[in-house]
């Protein structure tokens, strides 16, 4: 019964060891939407969301929703655009790149 | 260039050797071709990826016309684009050949298909359709590698049809009418754009069997695209000069595949 439990484990933890972290942001009504999602579909449930600006400065920290999708304010100093960066609880990352004309922002045409 | 060991004498040998170098038809194998100028698209890349859709021999490197196509449509997930009058003239080959740019919107994987007209070819007596696709990752995300697009004949992917190392296998279902063809015929072509020489002309046009349950296996033995054809024959029929013609039906798939460090 324990090497059975033992195999259990075992499989149950394969899907979140091997399924990538996507991340995938766009601006809607002056709000970034952050999508994070495994590669087999399911949402991101915990982590963390950092909106950096073209210098690399952190501008905003949140916690991720716990359905994959989490709006922010479009926050000041976004102008030359924005990197959203995820970080999941278990050690997973990923970005997404948001154009300052992804971001409905006349300086970068 | 085509290879052919018929034995003739004199000037018949001249004539027909340099009528079968204008128009090498018969020993190299038809493919429709749709290809994309990258396989995986990474997030910093351009948001788009250019596409060549033509008919050719991949390996010969020989083109022939491709009249504007019935439809070119780009599907990811529920979103199906279609891009058939957008369409740029190109050349390849010297034949007639298209253009597109493909827009990526977000990461998952995009797959572009064509449908041809139906190309005559009065040197096998039929009439030639091959549904051709293509399949691309964008962003870091190959989720939707295995669709099915529902096409008439289709090769439905086992094997993630890009991001392959050299030595894998790939391995695909052959479908007709959305159900498996049992010991399809499927013919196998490197685009040869490398210049890689034969050692024999059976070299060229790798042949290979569906198994029962229409599932095939190759193993592309190195990096570069190949291109995949399952091929059949139409239930019905065309007209060429009033005279009923046979329509060869392909399902064609090209795959990428990386070089193993």
């Amino acid at each position: 019964m324990k090497r059975i439990a033992v195999c259990l484990a075992l499989l149950s933890a394969v899907p979140a060891l091997a399924h990538q972290l996507v991340v995938y942001a766009y601006a809607d009504a002056g709000e970034v939407v952050v999508e994070a999602r495994f590669s087999n579909g399911n949402p991101a449930k915990q982590g963390e969301i950092r909106l950096l600006n073209a210098e690399a400065l952190v501008l905003v920290k949140a916690p991720l929703e716990d359905d994959g999708e989490t709006r922010l304010a479009v926050p000041d100093g976004a102008d030359g655009g924005l990197t959203v960066e995820v970080e999941t609880d278990a050690g997973h990352s990923d970005y997404w790149i948001l154009t300052p004309a992804d971001l409905g922002l006349e300086a970068g045409g | 260039m085509a290879y052919h060991s018929i034995v003739l004498g004199g000037a018949a040998r001249s004539v027909l050797a340099f009528g079968f170098l204008l128009a090498p038809l018969s020993a190299e194998a038809h493919f429709g071709m749709v290809l994309p100028d990258t396989a995986m698209v990474g997030k910093d890349a351009d948001r788009s990826v250019d596409v060549t859709f033509a008919f050719l021999h991949p390996f010969g490197q020989f083109g022939m016309e491709l009249v504007p196509p019935a439809s070119v449509t780009v599907h990811s997930g529920e979103s199906i684009t279609d891009l058939t009058e957008g369409l740029v003239p190109a050349t390849v080959f010297d034949e007639p050949a298209f253009t597109a740019s493909v827009p990526l919107t977000r990461p998952g994987t995009y797959t572009i298909a064509m449908e041809p007209e139906p190309y005559w070819e009065p040197a096998e007596d039929v009439f030639i359709i091959h549904y051709t696709k293509a399949a691309i990752a964008a962003f870091g995300d190959d989720t939707g590698w295995d669709a099915e697009l529902g096409l008439p004949t289709e090769i439905i992917p086992l094997t993630r049809p890009f991001g392959l190392w050299e030595g894998n296998v790939f391995q695909g279902i052959a479908k007709s009418d959305g159900a498996p063809v049992p010991f399809a015929e499927i013919e196998v072509e490197f685009w040869n754009d490398a210049g890689v020489s034969l050692p024999d002309e059976l070299m060229e046009t790798q042949s290979i069997k569906a198994d029962a349950n229409g599932v095939f296996t190759y193993a592309p033995p190195g990096p570069g695209w190949w291109a995949f054809a399952a091929l059949s024959t139409a239930d019905y029929t065309m007209e060429q000069d009033g005279v009923d013609k046979n329509v060869e039906l392909g399902a064609v798939f090209w795959v990428n595949v990386e070089p193993w460090p």
